[in-house]
């Protein structure tokens, strides 16, 4: 906005705050300035003081070239952040000592210089005097921090006072200056007001009596003298003007020179049905019905000639605006208005008296004036109204003063009165005689509303059409209603049809009013004949039981209308349409009228089968996995996420620990295990939970009741609850003991085994070895016997016998452990050996020794079985030596040999028993290992035979066992398999 | 040096070579040099007391008067004592330089420097000297404690002072505090 037009206040109050402005600035300005100058000098003089103390302290320590005094002393300036660094120089201008200790190289001038601002900072050099002589030279550096937090702080106060100082002159001018502005800014007010609502009688406040006061009078008084004259012109004026209005002719006033009509009145505009402004601008053709003889030109002429010939006055017919015919008479005159030219037409209504004349003319009577439920009127060819009754009137809501003389077609809607439907109408009544319609209407507020018309044509004696007789009745409620409770009917039979749910409705006698499809397909068939006492027979209706017929008096829907509520009484129904039978939930309720009294009752009827399966789905599900559960052979637990209580175990679980579940459930490990293991199983579980994952732990201990410890294998694993979180830590654990034990075996063996073969190894190594040094023994000793026996005295002789001896057993020894490691190292592969071949073949082998000893063998019959040929005869010749052997001194031995085959098991059985001396029972299975001699030097050997004999048959997959008591002779029973797998 | 040298390494080349530096820097300079430089310094402190201590009104000869360093015994400092004075003054005193040869003959001074060679009949001379308003000075074994006032020791290659305040008292000199904050100040018997 330019300054010019800035409204008054804000110019006084820009002024004002400009002026404070101007005397604030420049003394604030020099106030800091000088504040700035008075700081920097002080702060020089005050760090300069300083440095003079320092200078003082220091003198000595210069002197006396200490440094660690010096710094001491400037160690003082630790208490003052400002100062950032401080240093003694010595006389020759050398660093002699600096503060802080961590000072960078190069922060200290190489020399002393001059004191003075540089940079950011304050530099101070004082000399250290003493005694008039220079020892060196005090250096402080300060930053500018003090000085720019002063800067700070003026820069502040400066702005705080301008800002109060402002804020001031502001208050106490928006004060001050309304002394000045306010008056003006009331006249102006009120010179504005007046401008612009053409009110005189508004008067300015005057607010004193100076010279804005004088011209408020002046103002005032002005306005007064208006105000008089406008009222005198407006009261004549509007004398006028109540007489134009109030006329009861329409008037218009016209330019001579064009016709334009300039002024109308209310009337006119009531008769005409068109606006002032249309009227204004309308042409009398607009308003002229344009039938012959009152056409345009027609009117044109009437006003020509009433401004040549004088007044006119002449019966006319009019056009509403929408589109009514009627008639009025016209008086046209000259007149002289505001001192103008001007043609004056009043119209006057003449209806009355025009339909009062077709009335008459077409003879009908007023009776039907006063039925108020039937709009009856009459109209003319063309559709004008000629008469309205009271049903008219209450129907459409016009009085019969407003509408008589219109057209009929004002009462259609726009749509139909653009299709040109009144008009059809008409012809069709003219053309067939009468017309009958249904159709929508409008009121004369506006709303609309169904009729059922019939218009009949009115003829003359002559068959000529004089006009239509119309009769409406006003249908709209009637429809309504009828629509309303078809679409409630409606509504309620798709619920009905649509609903999942059976409804059942019956009156109070037993018959059924409802039954919907639902109900018919859980029924198995729609209503039937009979009353109630029959339904759970008809329908099937059983007690949850399936079995017991629902007896009458409980059927829901039968006691519903014995007045009784049923609530999700579950039942079951059995029917030809459902041969398996249902489940059904069934509410029932009593159905009361107005006054209270059972009318009926309704039953809705829920199929719940599925719901029933599911839960007995559920169940069977549970009690399956309670029973695999409960069946498996390992333990199982599930302890609560929170406190690790048991809260589920099974049977494995019980057997193991010993422990039945009514005693574990609800405790933890604590309450059963030790110490240190529940720790250990605890942060086990812990670990579980917080892994989320399953935990395999391959070897744990735990302490049973009746068992001992056992080793278990575990996996513990989280159950996760609805949330998402470990609800539940289970646990599987097997009892590995057993397995663990066999595994330890299965080790051992293993290294029996090794050791075993590498013994054999050993002594077949070491007994073929043996046998040459020792057949050189025994060579060199037959030869010396040979050579120089003769030569030996007797003892020397038994020497050598002994020697001879002992070497003979040693290499029979060596023999008999070699055939010992031989049977496997040197194991021939299985064949079929007839078994009475090996004896004969051991009997011939033997035979000098049996006739030695007098002995024989007697042999069965042998079978043939699938065995290592050399092995078998190793096996009978070593058992019959063995027998020969230990014969009784005066008895003959017998050896007698038999066998049994079993071809079922595979197995043969040979005995060889002899009569020798026996043995002790004790000793039955000890005879079989190796070295084992029961009668020692007695008897030659080398204590090596029955153990080759078993291993011989351990070879073979069979077993070797002796029997005997002492002295009766020994049995040795060998069994074989016949064919080798 | 190879161009990957671990950086252990390169640090243990420079702090071996930051060592030696300081080694070679920690050794004063007058070590090198030998004896004269040592004595040049007393001269300097010699010199310096006279600055930081006040003698009683009247020690001194009337305006004009000379103020005199004596030395007794043996001169050891080898002329830069009479460099170290030559046009300086105390208190508008021009300051000399006495040699003395016997403690008789150091009566009018007001610094004595009792010389090492002296060592033997120190307490004669202290016991002589008793009384006066003489700043004794000296650097042989137990000096202060015999009853002189200054002892030059030398600790860790510097030279420094020790005051026997009661000596001084008695001698009615006034040692600044500042050159009391340097020294160490011993009571006799106890050095």
């Amino acid at each position: 906005m330019p300054w010019k037009n800035t409204p008054i206040r804000r110019k006084l109050m820009m002024a004002l705050l400009l002026t404070g402005g101007a005397v604030l600035l420049p003394t604030c300005a020099a106030f800091i300035t000088y504040e700035v100058i008075t700081l920097r000098k002080a702060m020089m003089e005050g760090y300069q003081t300083r440095a003079e103390i320092i200078a003082a302290n220091s003198a000595a320590a210069l002197a006396f070239q200490d440094p660690a005094d010096a710094t001491r002393i400037l160690g003082a300036f630790q208490t003052d952040p400002r100062v950032t660094g401080a240093c003694l120089y010595d006389g020759n201008g050398k660093l002699f000592a600096e503060y802080p200790a961590n000072a960078l190289p190069g922060f200290f001038p190489a020399a002393p210089g001059a004191s003075g601002y540089r940079g950011g900072h304050l530099d101070v050099f004082r000399p250290v005097v003493q005694g008039g002589r220079t020892l060196g030279t005090v250096y402080l550096q300060s930053d500018l921090s003090a000085l720019t937090d002063r800067y700070r702080a003026y820069a502040w106060l400066a702005a705080a006072i301008i800002t109060v100082s402002l804020l001031l002159v502001y208050l106490l001018s928006s004060l001050l200056q309304k002394q000045i502005s306010l008056p003006i800014l009331a006249l102006a007010e009120t010179a504005r007001s007046v401008a612009h609502r053409r009110d005189f009688s508004l008067r300015a406040q005057k607010f004193g009596d100076d010279e804005l006061g004088l011209l408020t009078d002046a103002f005032n008084r002005m306005l007064a003298e208006i105000l008089a004259q406008d009222r005198a012109l407006k009261a004549s004026e509007a004398n006028y003007r109540e007489i134009f209005e109030k006329a009861n002719e329409a008037i218009f006033v016209h330019e001579i020179e064009t016709g334009r009509v300039l002024e109308v009145n209310q009337r006119a505009v009531d008769m005409t049905g068109y606006s002032r402004e249309e009227l204004t601008s309308a042409h009398p053709a607009d308003i002229s019905s344009g039938n012959p003889g009152f056409t345009r030109e027609e009117a044109g002429l009437r006003m020509k000639r009433a401004l040549s010939e004088g007044p006119q006055v002449f019966e006319w017919q009019g056009r509403h605006k929408d589109g009514g015919i009627h008639w009025i008479e016209v008086s046209l005159s000259r007149a002289v208005i505001g001192g103008k030219e001007r043609l004056l037409a009043f119209f006057r209504d003449i209806g009355d008296r025009k339909r009062a004349e077709e009335l008459a003319r077409l003879g009908q009577a007023h009776a039907i004036e006063n039925i108020k439920d039937y709009g009856i009127l009459m109209l003319d060819v063309q559709g004008g109204i000629l008469t309205w009754n009271k049903g008219a009137e209450r129907m459409k809501g016009y009085q019969a003063a407003e509408i008589v003389g219109r057209n009929f077609s004002v009462f259609y809607t726009p749509e139909d009165r653009a299709k040109g439907r009144p008009q059809e109408l008409l012809e069709a009544a003219r053309r067939e005689g009468r017309v009958e319609e249904e159709g929508w209407r409008v009121r004369k507020d506006g709303s609309r509303f169904l009729v059922d018309v019939i218009i009949t044509a009115l003829r003359n004696e002559k068959g000529e059409l004089r006009g239509f007789i119309k009769v409406s009745r006003d249908v709209t409620e009637v429809k309504k209603a009828q629509k309303e409770l078809q679409e409630k009917t409606e509504l309620l039979d798709s619920i009905l049809k649509n609903m999942g749910d059976g409804v059942v409705v019956a009156d109070e006698k037993g018959n059924f009013i409802v039954f919907n499809p639902a109900a018919q397909r859980i029924a198995g068939k729609g209503p039937v004949a009979g009353g109630a006492g029959q339904w759970s027979e008809k329908y099937g209706v059983f007690r949850p039981d399936g079995v017991t017929p629902c007896p009458p008096e409980e059927n829901p829907l039968a006691k519903a209308i014995r007045g009784l509520d049923t609530d999700d009484v579950e039942q079951f129904l059995r029917n030809p349409a459902n041969p398996e039978g249902i489940f059904v939930s069934v509410t029932g309720r009593p159905l009361r009228d107005g006054k209270g009294e059972i009318r009926g009752g309704v039953v809705i009827v829920r199929n719940i089968t599925g719901r029933k399966k599911a839960e007995a789905e559920v169940r069977q599900t549970n009690e399956f996995l309670n029973a695999v559960l409960e069946n498996i052979p390992n333990m199982i637990f599930v302890k609560d996420a929170q406190e690790l209580r048991f809260v589920r175990f099974n049977r494995a679980g019980e057997e193991l620990l010993g422990i039945p579940r009514g005693e574990l459930i609800g405790k933890n490990d604590y309450d059963f295990f030790p110490k240190a293991d529940a720790d250990f199983y605890i942060a086990k579980d812990r670990k579980t939970l917080e892994g989320g994952k399953l935990l395999d732990i391959p070897v744990e201990t735990i302490q049973t009741r009746h068992q001992g410890p056992r080793t278990l294998h575990t996996k513990k694993f989280p159950v996760l609850g609805p949330d998402g979180k470990p609800q539940y830590l289970m646990g599987i654990s097997e009892d590995i003991t057993e397995f663990k034990r066999q595994e330890q075996l299965t080790i051992y063996t293993k290294a029996l085994e090794v050791s075993n073969k590498e013994l054999q190894d050993f002594v077949f190594v070491v007994s073929h070895d043996l046998q040459e040094p020792l057949r050189k023994i025994q060579s060199f000793g037959n030869f010396l016997k040979e050579e120089a026996g003769s030569a030996l005295n007797e003892t020397a002789a038994d020497y050598l016998a002994r020697m001879q001896d002992a070497s003979q057993r040693m290499g029979r020894l060596i023999e008999d452990l070699l055939q010992l490691t031989r049977i496997t190292s040197r194991a021939k592969p299985f064949e079929p050996v007839e078994l009475d071949q090996v004896l004969r073949e051991v009997g011939s082998d033997l035979e000098i020794r049996l006739q030695e000893t007098g002995g024989k063998v007697v042999a069965k019959k042998l079978p043939r079985i699938s065995a290592d040929p050399a092995q078998m005869h190793q096996l009978f010749q070593n058992l019959i030596v063995n027998a020969l052997k230990f014969r009784r001194a005066e008895t003959a031995p017998v050896i007698e040999v038999e066998a049994e085959a079993d071809e079922v098991k595979n197995l043969c059985h040979i005995r060889v028993k002899d009569n020798g001396i026996g043995f002790d029972p004790k000793y039955s299975e000890k005879i079989f290992n190796i070295f084992q001699r029961l009668n020692g030097s007695e008897y030659e050997g080398t204590g090596i035979g029955l153990a080759i004999c078993r291993k011989v048959v351990e070879r073979h997959k069979g077993a070797i066992r002796a029997a005997s008591q002492l002295g009766e002779g020994a049995t040795f029973e060998i069994t074989l398999p016949l064919r080798q797998s | 040096m190879p161009i990957l040298t671990p950086p252990g390494q390169r640090w243990a080349f420079h702090l071996r070579l930051v060592l030696f530096l300081l080694w070679a820097g920690a050794s004063p300079l007058w070590a090198q040099e030998g004896v004269p430089k040592e004595y040049q310094i007393k001269a300097a402190f010699l010199f310096n007391f006279t600055q930081f201590i006040q003698w009683p009104s009247g020690a001194v000869a009337g305006a004009g008067g000379p103020f005199c360093i004596g030395i007794l015994g043996d001169d050891p400092f080898d002329g830069f004592l009479d460099e170290t004075v030559r046009g300086e003054k105390v208190d508008g005193h021009p300051l000399v330089v006495r040699r003395c040869g016997s403690p008789r003959e150091a009566k009018d001074c007001q610094v004595l420097f009792i010389s090492p060679s002296e060592s033997k009949r120190m307490e004669d001379i202290l016991a002589e000297l008793k009384g006066r308003n003489i700043l004794t000075v000296g650097d042989s074994e137990e000096f202060a404690q015999k009853g002189g006032i200054i002892r030059f020791v030398t600790k860790e290659n510097k030279i420094h002072f020790r005051i026997n305040l009661r000596a001084a008292r008695q001698a009615k000199l006034t040692i600044s505090s500042q050159m009391l904050r340097l020294a160490e100040i011993v009571q006799p018997g106890k050095e």
